[in-house]
């Protein structure tokens, strides 16, 4: 069952996820969650999800500077960018990263489909 | 009788015409100057000649090997000169590193240029204009010195931007040489019928003949030197030779000889009002034909006063000059001044007339710059041995030149911060639209995905979920509604100003409502409250509920959770003054008045995507202003940030004695 690892630093966003993920029930679970990008760092070490679902807009560490953090290591590790504002500028960088997709926060619905298709083999 | 005066007058005419051929006379005295003026040009220009072909044996770089550039050097330099390599890109720290000599075993001398400000000034000029200037100075022996230096850019390449030449710089190839054979003139001389000096303004430069000579001379005869950015005057002194005639021979061409005197008097006159005149025509061309270019040089204030002051300073013997412009309020305000000497901060512009006619010595001039004849600024400078009426016209001259400088540097400054400030909003309309979007998206996100929850599956939530689920759509709605109002109050505000009814209102009453209702938006922060009882301010409902609103939203997106924000209303004064301090990072002192700007969000990695989008603390200074009152932030006790607003009080607030404050927190929670 593949393990999802959700970063977010609002915790609205972390529990919407988190149920939308349990109520589609379709073989994926949250294994982890973190508020930033260092404590996203950690759990990654901890946990080693398959796939990380990570927001861009957030304090001390952004989405990205994270995503860069953890590719450097690993750069074959399944990382979404799932974020509020995606201009062209955020998307032209997390490809440029190697993240394998980006999603808006919008698409919340759709996020299962998404994780499946960008977070798994 | 007439017979004797006939031969009396033949015999002292003898001796006069003698005289005249043994010592030297005044149109020879000329035509010394010029010949000597044309020997020290044509010296200069081979000098610059051989610089250049120097610059090019090293490809302009001075930064290779000393053995390269003495192996490349030593094959262009010729017999007796040396050439010295400076290696620097800012003439201040110039100094003389590697010198290069065709005789072999010629030390080097290590010429610390940068420290000198005519050196120094020079170096700069010559580095602007990317050519060889020279000037006279006092070298590190302290002897008279003259330097003539080229600047170098790492090419050989001509480079036509000063801007490039300013970065470009990389050294200067330099000649230094004692200054009387540096100018090619003969070397001093105890039997000469004249004195040649080069003089610039009061210093003696060289000197060939009798060297200094201590009595007057019997005439002087002048030639100004204008090349390559020197100005000197060649000054030629006729020494009448010491007669050893016998006193009778003397007394008896006594009477012609007068005669003789009185003509060579007047034509001596008369050539040198001639000479004064050229001279005073050529300085005023020189100084034209030297500011000009310099005003041209540069759009920038601070670039160009120091060299135009220094410039004109030299050329006419004038000190403690200043340079006012006008201000907005009609007031001139001092911008530049070498020295001080009075202050023109009061004087009354707009009478302001340029000078016409000579100046005493020590007279203080000042000189309107005019523009399509109106003032926009003044020069100001005490003239040390006064001026003469030419000189005065060509101070006017270079004057009505730095006018038009001022003005292009004046609209070239407005056009660069007009862009700067251009560029600041639009960074920040950029920065306002995601977060703004960003704002937006997450809240209604939040809503829709709860609801959604709430809808799909109610038979399945317990009542916990329920009621947790129901309680964040509830506080994510309350901050769209902020956001909302933020917006549109902004919207309404730009247009025509908020409308507000100023009354008496109840802040000890106001102040806990409002941060009752604010309560869903604040989370987990307890609220501290500090509310002095009875505090009448005069304020607008809304408006004052509006700031609060603002503060405390944005207090609750710094302060960790848990932490409690503090609330505290007080009198001080005429004023109520209410605080609101966080237990947030706080914000660093040269940011603290900039975060009431619009879409300002300060600028520090732990803030970057909190949320917020820089309009609430925009938005309280606005209405703050429109109360009357003020709005700061300063450091909280804890750390953290606490904004401070004041209000009027209203007149029927109690003053004194003042009620105590109900003290001690309670949760709004």
């Amino acid at each position: 069952m593949p393990g999802v690892l959700v970063v977010d630093d609002e915790s609205d966003m972390r529990l919407l996820v988190e149920a939308v993920i349990e109520r589609a029930n379709e073989g994926l679970a949250v294994v982890g969650s973190a508020a930033n990008g260092a404590e996203a760092i950690e759990q990654w070490r901890e946990i080693s999800p398959d796939v990380i679902l990570l927001d861009h807009q957030m304090p001390d560490m952004t989405g990205l500077e994270t995503a860069a953090a953890i590719l450097a290591e690993q750069p074959d590790q399944r990382i979404i960018l799932f974020s509020a504002f995606l201009d062209a500028n955020t998307r032209a960088q997390a490809n440029e990263l190697g993240i394998s997709a980006c999603v808006p926060k919008t698409e919340l619905r759709r996020l299962p489909e998404a994780l499946w298709r960008f977070g798994t083999d | 009788m007439l017979g004797g005066l006939i031969a009396i007058g033949s015999f002292g005419g003898f001796w006069a015409t003698r005289a005249a051929t043994q010592g030297p006379n005044d149109a020879d005295g000329v035509a010394v100057a010029a010949s000597a003026a044309a020997a020290i040009n044509a010296r200069l220009d081979a000098d610059a000649q051989l610089l250049t072909t120097a610059a090019e044996a090293i490809d302009g770089d001075p930064s290779q090997s000393d053995d390269a550039l003495s192996a490349a050097l030593s094959r262009v330099v010729p017999e007796g000169d040396v050439l010295s390599v400076v290696r620097t890109s800012n003439p201040a720290t110039a100094m003389t590193a590697l010198s290069v000599s065709s005789t072999p075993g010629t030390k080097a001398t290590n010429l610390d240029l940068g420290s000198n400000p005519a050196f120094r000034l020079m170096l700069e000029i010559g580095r602007d204009g990317g050519e060889m200037e020279v000037v006279a100075g006092t070298g590190s022996d302290g002897q008279p010195t003259v330097v003539e230096a080229l600047p170098l850019y790492g090419t050989v390449d001509p480079i036509t931007d000063v801007a490039a030449r300013r970065s470009g710089l990389v050294g200067y190839l330099v000649l230094v040489a004692p200054p009387a054979a540096r100018l090619g003139l003969p070397a001093p001389t105890p039997h000469a019928e004249f004195v040649i000096r080069v003089v610039q303004g009061q210093s003696l430069l060289a000197s060939a003949g009798l060297g200094t000579h201590d009595s007057p001379p019997s005439s002087v005869a002048t030639h100004v030197i204008t090349a390559h950015g020197a100005n000197w005057t060649v000054q030629v002194w006729s020494i009448t030779p010491s007669s050893s005639l016998p006193v009778v021979v003397l007394i008896v061409g006594l009477f012609l000889a007068l005669v003789a005197a009185a003509v060579a008097a007047r034509r001596e006159q008369s050539i040198e009002a001639v000479a004064a005149e050229a001279e005073s025509r050529a300085q005023e061309l020189a100084l034209v034909a030297r500011t000009g270019p310099l005003l041209q040089q540069s759009l920038a204030f601070a670039d160009l006063f120091p060299v135009f002051v220094v410039e004109i300073s030299d050329e006419l013997a004038l000190e403690n000059v200043s340079i006012s412009i006008m201000a907005e309020s009609g007031q001139l305000v001092r911008v530049f001044s070498l020295g001080s000497d009075g202050a023109l901060e009061d004087d009354d512009a707009s009478d302001l007339v340029a000078p016409t006619g000579e100046v005493g010595p020590n007279a203080i001039l000042t000189i309107p710059l005019l523009r399509s004849g109106r003032v926009v600024g003044a020069l100001r400078a005490r003239a040390l041995r006064g001026l003469s009426a030419p000189q005065v016209d060509t101070l006017v001259a270079v004057c009505n030149l730095l006018a038009a400088a001022l003005g292009n540097a004046r609209l070239f400054q407005d056009e660069q911060e007009m862009v700067a400030r251009l560029k600041d909003v639009d960074r920040m309309k950029t920065t306002f639209v995601s977060s703004v979007s960003h704002e937006l998206r997450t809240t209604v996100t939040a809503i829709e995905g709860f609801a959604g929850l709430l809808d799909a599956d109610p038979l399945v939530l317990d009542e916990a979920r329920r009621t947790d689920y129901i309680e964040r759509i509830r506080r994510n709605a309350r901050s769209l509604g902020v956001l909302v109002e933020d917006l549109l109050d902004f919207a309404r505000f730009e247009r025509s100003g908020l409308s507000m009814t100023v009354t008496p209102i109840d802040l000890s009453e106001l102040i806990p409502q409002v941060v009752d209702q604010m309560s869903s938006l604040l989370g987990d922060r307890g609220v501290a409250l500090d509310i002095a009882q009875g505090v009448m301010a005069m304020g607008d409902l809304s408006a004052v509920e509006r700031i609060l609103v603002n503060l405390l939203s944005n207090a609750a997106k710094y302060t960790p959770p848990e932490a409690p924000i503090d609330v505290s209303l007080a009198r001080d004064g005429t004023d109520a003054v209410l605080t609101v301090a966080d237990h947030g990072p706080g914000i660093p002192e040269e940011e603290r008045e900039r975060v009431f700007e619009l879409f300002y969000r300060v600028n520090d990695p732990s803030s970057r995507g909190t949320r917020g989008v820089g309009i609430g603390l925009a938005l309280a200074r606005q209405l703050v202003g429109q109360l009357e009152g003020t709005i700061s932030v300063g450091d909280a006790p804890g750390g953290g940030a606490s904004f401070r607003v004041t209000i009027p009080l209203a007149d029927e607030s109690p003053m004194s004695p003042s009620p105590s404050p109900a003290r001690g927190a309670r949760a709004a929670r």
